[in-house]
This record gives structure tokens, sequence and C-alpha cells, in this order.
């Protein structure tokens, strides 16, 4: 699992010409976008046959504030002649498309919001992606702008691997028996819940999750 | 089947009528609230779109209220416990109370924490944010909600309240048609906007013979533009193969389209149903009865989906009269005869989004 | 039509979001679009449709219209100075 961040208030133009340099539609962008952009840049930008369409890894964006800080600079707009280039980016899902168009990401995009910033309510919905039988991985990132000029932005690059607890006898991914998965199984054994969630311990076939309460089967 | 999911319960709030079945009978008798508002919003121009009367909901905040309503209603039907920590909520919406921007905290997690105190769900509500296909993304997540074992009941309720913020963000892409949108027509010149909310609630228990279940969904991105559909409707047709598989094609009746009545979408979809072999199947697009109703159309076109499939036809393509896409689309002006038990409900939405859902009676 | 043409290019860069351009980097004469132009897309025809409207009072109905006076820089001056009503 590799994990990057943007600290507030960072020059966005000067980390995309140190690590870009070659998309000017990333000008074009609200604040939020110019975010998951350059997060998926530092997560990715080493990765082998980087710009080969691919359609397993799904792109997965959170926020409280969704497209707040473009809403306002639209509705802003709107006094005088309301900007079409301001409208495309009122939707907290453009995040991930921008991240899909430059990474040739064909897979499932998809956005959340949030109360406030809940790792386990994250690594959740990440797990949940797995169930889709394509993804392999996932770049998720928190992307939380309540103005331009200030923000929460990190992200995270996770691979069906990394959920697979290191113990004995856990199987995982497609279609496999008795493990303990995101994926949903086409037959259960031994009772228990699926849950993508390390297990601290195993009992008798059925599963523990310890980050939710949840009623053995 | 274990990866199948019931539904157990359906409800709605629309212009056009407060239960399902009122509203699928102004839909098959060709009936619509989509009208001329010549000052709609403060808006410069007059808007064509179906919209809510305003007095009813006088001192309510309108997009809370409606999604309560349709919640409440699924959830009768479903007979459920709504506060039972094994119930989750599901709220689907682009732009969800955008028209205080300015006056109140419009973040959709505020106005889901509203819908879930009204309620009475006590677990944390989940929030889906996915462009137009917001409704059928929250359908997706419920069913993933169940099938992981988190919880025993999901409730999924999409909505959508039009406002001058989206109406003149429409207006300056010169998306909308000034009269009644035509989907699939060569005079097809624009989309009409629409307010709705639709909720359903799911679960992996309480199935009953001739009742529906969710067999298959996916999310696709086109990765190509972040407004306009992918020329080759890459994003759709993606959805459409890898739910196919989940579907017997004898059993397919057929498949409810987005059919926005834009000239790119309503041409990508033909597009990306030809791909997928599935031009011999009939089609239905609603947004000619209901408008475009964003958050709530991947559910209340699904609802309608399902009581079509359970009187055995197809709904008519209110707009359509001459085809009017490159593809041999099935569309129909008038009801048509079902045959089978399984419809796909497709759409796409801006950011490249596209989703596609297979439920089917048993 | 000199001064014109150089105001609406700096309009076009900042309405846009052309980073980094100045006027001496468009030709008057050059495409606008597709890949041998500056590769302005659909949204951008919109954009420019508003900011005819805002700073000339010229209102374009469609996107078509739009591609036809947008050829390039030079085509959208001679359009504005006969258009303008602002």
């Amino acid at each position: 699992m590799r994990t990057v961040n943007i600290p507030s208030g960072t020059s966005l133009a000067d980390l995309y010409r140190e690590h870009v340099g070659d998309y000017p539609k990333f000008f074009k962008m609200d604040t939020a976008c110019k975010l998951g952009f350059l997060l998926a840049e530092l997560l990715v930008k080493e990765d082998p046959d980087r710009f080969v369409p691919r359609e397993d890894r799904a792109v997965l964006v959170f926020s409280r504030f969704g497209s707040l800080s473009d809403d306002r600079n639209f509705a802003a707009s709107m006094e005088e002649l309301a900007s079409p280039a301001l409208f495309v980016y009122t939707l907290p899902n453009t995040v991930t498309g921008e991240i899909a168009i430059r990474n040739k990401y064909a897979g499932e995009t998809s956005a959340y919001v949030l109360e406030a910033f809940d790792p386990d309510q994250i690594l959740n919905q990440i797990c949940l992606a797995f169930q889709d039988r394509n993804t392999r991985s996932v770049l998720a990132a928190w992307v939380d702008c309540p103005s331009d000029q200030e923000w929460n932005a990190i992200g995270w690059l996770i691979e069906l691997e990394d959920l697979l607890p290191p113990a004995e006898g856990h199987h995982c991914c497609h279609g496999h028996s008795g493990g303990g998965c995101c994926h949903h199984h086409d037959e259960e054994e031994g009772g228990g819940h699926h849950c993508c969630h390390h297990h601290d311990e195993e009992e008798g076939g059925g599963h523990h999750c310890h980050c939710k309460e949840n009623k053995q089967e | 089947m274990i990866s199948n999911v019931n539904i157990l319960g359906c409800g709605v709030c629309t212009p056009l009528g407060n239960t399902a079945q009122e509203v699928f009978r102004a839909v098959r008798e060709g009936r619509s609230a989509l009208r001329l508002h010549p000052d709609a919003f403060g808006c410069a121009e007059p808007v064509f779109a179906s919209l809510f009367e305003r007095a009813p909901f006088e001192g309510k905040s309108l997009f809370p209220e409606i999604c309560v309503r349709a919640a409440v209603a699924a959830i009768a039907q479903a007979g459920i416990n709504v506060s039972s920590d094994r119930t989750a909520l599901v709220v689907c919406s682009v732009k969800g109370e955008i028209e205080l921007l300015g006056k109140a905290d419009v973040t959709l997690a505020a106005s889901a924490r509203k819908i879930a105190d009204a309620l009475g769900v006590t677990t944390p509500p989940l929030v889906v944010s996915n462009a137009c296909i917001s409704g059928l993304a929250g359908l997706v997540q419920g069913r993933r909600l169940l099938l992981s074992g988190l919880y025993d009941q999901v409730v999924v309720v999409g909505a959508e309240v039009q406002s001058r913020f989206i109406v003149s963000g429409f207006q300056s892409l010169k998306a909308l048609s000034d009269e009644a949108c035509k989907p699939f027509d060569i005079a097809r010149k624009g989309l009409n906007l629409g307010e709705a909310a639709a909720a359903m609630v799911l679960s992996q228990d309480g199935g009953k013979a001739g009742g529906f279940q969710i067999l298959e969904g996916a999310i696709r991105n086109d990765a190509n533009h972040i407004s306009g559909p992918s020329r080759t409707g890459e994003g759709s047709f993606n959805a459409l193969r890898y739910v196919l598989p989940a579907v017997d094609p004898q059993e397919l009746a057929f498949i409810s389209v987005h059919g926005t009545s834009t000239l790119y979408n309503d041409e990508m979809e033909s597009i990306a149903l030809d791909r997928a072999g599935l031009l011999d199947v009939p089609v239905c697009a609603l947004k000619g009865s209901f408008g475009h109703t964003m958050g709530a159309a991947g559910i209340l076109e699904s609802v309608m989906g399902m009581l079509a499939l359970q009187e055995g036809i197809v709904l008519p393509t209110r707009g359509f009269e001459r085809l009017g896409v490159s593809r041999p689309v099935k569309v129909s002006a008038t009801e048509v005869p079902a045959s089978g038990k399984a419809f796909i409900k497709l759409l796409s939405g801006f950011g490249g989004v596209n989703g596609a859902l297979v439920f089917r009676q048993s | 039509m000199e001064n014109l043409i150089n105001e609406l290019k700096l309009k076009v860069i900042d309405a846009l979001n052309l980073e980094g351009m100045t006027p001496q980097d468009i030709a008057d004469d050059a495409p606008l679009f597709g890949e041998d132009g500056l590769g302005l897309d659909s949204i951008d025809v919109l954009e420019l449709i508003v900011l005819l409207e805002k700073n000339y009072g010229i209102r374009l109905a469609t996107p078509q219209e739009g591609k036809k006076v947008f050829q390039s820089m030079a085509v959208m001056a001679d359009y504005v100075a006969a258009n303008r009503t602002k």
C-alpha cells in the first residue's frame, strides 16, 4: 500500500510543473480535481505501462465538502453569466473523472461524502469496491476543500494483496471458499460474514471482525 | 443464490404522483408533469421541467422532505426495523440542498444526517454522489453492503431538487430543450430537468416468489472526457459487458436506458447497445415522462421497470417519434408486450461515469 | 483591429485558463480547435460564447454557431467588430 499527501497551501502549479508539465488541461480543473490529479500522479508516476488503459483499478474519492469550493465559484459566476467551465466541476465525482482520464482507468469510479474523515468508513468502502471481480487495486483519496486555499488531501493505492490477512488458512480473492474477504462468494462455508478487514483471530471457520460489532452466525 | 439481493419495498415522491402505482399508471397513460416554467428560480430563460409545487412544502427543505417520504413508503412496504443496528441508509444525490448555498450547511453529509434522524436510522448514513448515476450507484453500494455481511437490510434513497444553481448550469452548457424532450428522436435537442425522490429497501432475507432481485451491478468510467460521453460508448459497453453474464438472454425483457434526449448521449447509448449485441432487445427511455431526475433517476426508473415487468409490458418512450440514432435501437412511442423476467437499467453521468444493473423477477 | 485582436487574446487566455500563454503565442490565423490548434474542446466553445456575451453583448445561440466564429482569433475579431453591442 502506498500513501501520499499534499499539505494545505502547497503551490499546486509548482507541484504540477515538477511532476507533470505536459497536461495543460490541469489548469482548467477546480482545486479538488487538481489535488486528486496530483495525488494520483504521486502515487502511480513510477508504474510501468502507466498509460496503458486498464479496467482493473477502481478510483474512489471521499470528502465532506464535495465540490463546495467550486460550487461557490460557480454561484458567483451566476451573478453575471453562469460559467460552463465552472459548472462542469460542481460534482464531487469529477475528481475521479480527471484521474481516470489522465491515467486511462476504465474501471469503477465512485465518490462518497462522509461527515468527517473516518478511516474505518473509508477502508470499508475500499474493501467493498473489491467485490467487483475486475477490480484488483483501488486508488483512493480523501480530498476535502472548504476553499481554494486550504484543504486536506491524502491518497492511497491499495492492491488486493494488501488486504489479505497474513495468517495461514486464509484464502482470498475471487470465488474461493471459507475465507474472509470482501468479495461475495458463491458459497459460504462455516457461517460467519465476509469482511475485508484483517482478522485478529479466526474462530472455527467463522470470522471475527474487529472494526464493527457484528453478530456471529 | 447468495449474491442476489431482494427488493423488499419501494417508495416514490414525484410531481406525477406519490405512490409507485400512481406514477406507473401515469407513465403508462402517457401523462407527465413536464411543462414550461416561464420564470422558475429567477432564471433568464424559461425552463421546461417537471417540478414539485412548492406551496405544500412550505417551511420545509424540499430535498430531505421528499427523501423521507419516499423512504418511509419503501420501509413500510418492506416491514423492516429501520432503527436496527443491522439497517444501513444510503443517500444518493448530485446537488442535494444546494439552493441553500450561503445560507446553511449544504454538504450532502448534513442532509443525509437530517434524513437518517427523521427516519430513525441509527447507523452512519453513506452518501453517494456520483453525478447522474448516483441512484444506480447507491443500489450497487447497498447490494455490496449486504453481501459483505455488514448489514441485513439497506434503505437506498435517491433524490434531486432543481434550483437556479442547477438550471443555470445546464443552460450554460446549452444542454436543455425548451420543449418536451424527445429521447432517441431525430429532432431531439436537449434534456428536460426533473425533481423526484425514490427509495428501495434491499435485503438478502425476505425474498418472496414474484418478488424482484438485483442480480448484478457495475460502474465503469469512459476515461475520455470530463463532461461529454465517449463516442464509442466505452463505459456503458463495459458496464453492460460485466453484468450481462448474470442474465439469461432469453429472459431479458427490456433495457431501461439513460435516454436524456441530448444529441450525444442517445447516440452513444445506441453504440454501446450495438457493441453489447443488444439491439434486438426492446428499449425504454423514461425521461420524457419525468425529466432528468438526476440523483433519483437510477432508482425511480428502476422502480418503473419493475412494475412494467410485473405487468408484462415495456413502457412507452414518451416524446419519441422517429429514430434519430445511427443504430436500429428498438424504442417505441407506445407500450409493447414484454417477454422475459429480467431487465437492465443503464445510466451515464458527468465525469465519464456509466452504470448498469440487472433486475430479475423470481 | 490590432488592439481588438490583442484584447481578445488576453481575454481568451484568461477565460480558458491557458496557463503560461501570452498573446504572442497565439498566431492570428492559427486554428483554435483540433490537434493542430490550441486543442480547445466543447466546454471551451461554451465558455467563449459566454465571453462574447459578457464582454461584447453578442449572443450566440448554439455551439455550432460558436465553432464557426471561433475558427481563429482573426475570424473572431472580425465577428466581434461587426456584431458587438457593447
